[in-house]
């Protein structure tokens, strides 16, 4: 997976390409940190060219959610499709973070 | 150049020796035998291919193309060809077979190669493709990551803990024991379904003596719960180490 930071107004962008895994773990740490120095509030998960994801991805989306919440901050998810939307509808993500439609 | 020495198998199932396998030295790249009729065959009996991929790891292009050309893909690591148990029985049923080192599977997408294979194979529809395609995934990844590299996900809670879990699976697959374990995916199909197995080289575990956790903010421990909402049967065997998923067509 890749991921760039992209703040637009007053919504800071996380754009993630690719394949979001169990492998990701030095991507994962790299968001983390830069999400810690940032002062957004308002975060948005931009998936539309996020192609696959697994258990322990939506795993890694928790702790980000978690992260970002304590920091004050709000985050969704704008874009899953496919094989992306199917895993978080699985695993009853939309209980759990907000999933733009 | 001097050829390396190998060790012939003979085969004699069929009434005459006929060289059928060799047993793969520690220096050799790899080893290539390709789908051809066995001397000692009936009409039915086809020979069964056997392909060895280059020792040090494959990536997944040559999986692919593996799976694609015979049907499998026996990796030849750190000395070994690890081909298992499952081997004859899936290729005598025109299914496909790997069998990676632990090593390898980490590294690659063993299940993304796999899947595209079986999709051209039978036709499969894009929405049924992704669904085994992420159910095999995990079921790959459980062996990988709990059975052969014996990495407990409970580091993976929360932030302060996953530095642990990161440096955990370094060391272990830096472990050349571990790193080595074989790790088995197969399937067959027939008109009404596919069935998928994953078999890992671990301690295996029991199912019902799992933790169920079912807190809805739990960070692992999902990958079960997304291969019984993508299959339609989830067989555990062999002592844990042995997940078998029934695809509906």
């Amino acid at each position: 997976m890749e991921f760039k930071i992209d703040s637009r107004g007053s919504e800071t962008l996380v754009v993630c390409t690719g394949r979001m895994m169990f492998a990701d773990t030095s991507e994962f740490l790299r968001l983390s940190e830069d999400i810690k120095l940032s002062d957004g509030k308002v975060w948005v998960l931009e998936f539309s060219d996020l192609a696959f994801i697994d258990s322990a991805g939506l795993g890694m989306l928790l702790m980000i959610r978690e992260l970002i919440e304590t920091q004050s901050g709000k985050v969704s998810i704008r874009g899953a499709a496919g094989q992306v939307r199917k895993a978080l509808d699985l695993a009853k993500f939309q209980e759990l973070i907000c999933i733009e439609t | 150049m001097p050829l390396p020495p190998f060790s012939a198998v003979l085969c004699c199932r069929h009434g005459g020796n006929v060289v059928c396998a060799w047993a793969v030295p520690d220096d050799c790249d790899g080893l290539i035998v390709e789908r051809a009729r066995c001397p000692n065959a009936d009409s039915g009996c086809d020979a069964l291919p056997v392909v060895g991929v280059a020792s040090g790891g494959a990536d997944g292009k040559s999986l692919e193309d593996s799976l694609r050309r015979f049907g499998s893909c026996v990796e030849v690591a750190f000395g070994k060809l690890l081909s298992g148990a499952n081997m004859m029985e899936t290729l005598e049923r025109d299914g496909l077979y790997m069998a990676l080192s632990t090593a390898t599977a980490y590294s690659i997408e063993p299940a993304r190669a796999f899947c595209k294979v079986l999709s051209t194979r039978l036709g499969l529809s894009a929405a049924l493709r992704d669904s085994i395609e992420l159910a095999v995934h995990e079921a790959v990844v459980n062996g990988v990551m709990h059975g052969n590299l014996e990495v407990s996900s409970d580091e993976r809670e929360t932030f302060s803990r996953f530095q642990n879990y990161c440096d955990q699976i370094e060391l272990n697959l830096a472990d050349p024991e571990l790193r080595a374990r074989r790790i088995e995916v197969f399937g067959t199909w027939d008109e009404a379904a596919i069935m998928v197995s994953v078999v890992d080289s671990g301690a295996g575990y029991d199912l019902k003596a799992l933790a169920h956790n079912n807190n809805p903010n739990r960070k692992s421990g999902r990958g079960l719960t997304l291969i019984g909402g993508l299959s339609q049967e989830v067989t555990i065997g062999d002592g844990g180490r042995q997940l078998t998923m029934r695809f509906d067509r």
